[in-house]
């Protein structure tokens, strides 16, 4: 079995072992330092061989550093934030919400100052596909008095994206997103 | 059975991961397997074996604490054989400050191994021995078989991998792994009384 395991150090220092057989060996080391110092002097014969210096190892030098690493914390890895994520997501998302305050920006200001035509826009119809057109529930549902579920998630979206409307409008150019707020009241 | 090279990289790579996710017992693998090679290393610069063993301790433990930064981008051993280069610059010009038998300025660390005030350190008797050791270990290669002593050589001095080898002998890869683990128990056996 020793004898056996001897071989494996050999094979081990030559780089001849899987990770696998690798792996089991050290774990074996670990569990008898004997076989750690049979490594060492394993590995001082051939570094006397190549450099005519013998440099010996004390017994217990991986003992002592393991006991020290034990005072140390747990690590715990840093998680890595995803660099796609964090430059090109969060660039998209600039840009996607800076088009949609331009277009706000740009229908406001080709609907004029009115705040009836602000309202207008608000209820300017969409134009019906003939789809549309083959399933009346949905020209119903458009007629009815409940809120278009789509308007309302559009609204939301334009109020949540346009505080700086709020601040800065003026008394006779009302920011959009207020102007339909004011006309689902 | 035929070892693809580059799997003690990969056996690394492994280990240095689980001691990223909180396993401390994957980097007394690495200690074990590394301890003889950063010792004879930090021994190049410090010129003290007993002194060199707690240089290199400290390197490991620098090693541990500066895991976490560890991206994989060169092999663990890379990166630590120039973890123990640096701690062992920095104990030589530490050293050189503490003492009180010369003054030395010391602006650049790199220059520090090059000192002549710094090397032998060693004793005379510690000098006797590594002598008495090292012609223990020549006489032993001489006196082997045939067969192993070329094994050995062209392993130790040439590099060769246990394949080329069995090419150059031409015989079978086993028979090379045999005769150089045989080679290395019998200069072994001489070896381990000088040590006790």
């Amino acid at each position: 079995m020793t004898e056996e395991l001897n071989q494996k150090i050999s094979q081990l220092l030559d780089d001849d072992l899987s990770g696998e057989d690798a792996l089991a060996l050290l774990t074996k080391l670990q569990e008898r330092p004997e076989l750690q110092l049979k490594m060492s002097r394993y590995e001082a014969m051939s570094h006397v061989l190549k450099s005519d210096a013998f440099v010996p190892v004390q017994p217990g030098f991986a003992q002592r550093i393991s006991a020290e690493i034990k005072k140390e914390p747990v690590f715990i890895a840093a998680r890595r934030r995803p660099k796609a994520f964090s430059y090109w997501g969060l660039s998209a998302l600039a840009a996607s919400v800076m088009v949609v305050a331009v277009l706000v920006s740009q229908e406001q200001h080709h609907s004029g100052p009115s705040a009836n035509s602000a309202v207008l826009l608000a209820k300017t119809e969409v134009p019906v596909t003939l789809e549309q057109q083959a399933a009346p529930q949905s020209v119903a549902y458009a007629q009815s008095s409940e809120p278009d579920p789509v308007a309302s998630r559009l609204t939301e979206y334009l109020q949540a994206h346009n505080s700086s409307r709020y601040i800065d409008g003026t008394v006779s150019l009302h920011p959009y997103a207020q102007v339909v707020s004011y006309s689902q009241e | 059975m035929k070892v693809k090279s580059g799997a003690g990289e990969q056996l690394d790579k492994d280990l240095v991961s689980r001691v990223q996710q909180g396993d401390k017992s994957a980097y007394d693998l690495l200690v074990i397997k590394y301890q003889y090679k950063i010792i004879q290393l930090v021994n190049r610069y410090v010129k003290d074996p007993s002194e060199a063993q707690d240089v290199a301790q400290e390197a490991f433990i620098k090693a541990y604490r500066a895991l976490g930064n560890f991206r994989g981008e060169s092999a663990f051993y890379t990166w630590l054989y120039r973890i123990a280069i640096n701690t062992a610059k920095n104990y030589l010009v530490a050293r050189s400050r503490r003492s009180s038998d010369f003054e030395i300025d010391i602006d650049d660390a790199e220059q520090v191994h090059n000192l002549p005030e710094l090397r032998g350190l060693d004793t005379p008797e510690q000098h006797l021995l590594n002598d008495e050791i090292i012609e223990a270990i020549k006489t032993a290669i001489e006196k082997l078989p045939e067969e192993m002593r070329i094994a050995i050589t062209l392993r130790e001095f040439e590099g060769m991998s246990y394949e080329e080898i069995a090419e150059t002998m031409d015989c079978p890869v086993g028979t090379v792994r045999s005769r150089i683990f045989r080679a290395r128990e019998a200069i072994d056996n001489k070896l381990t009384p000088l040590l006790e």
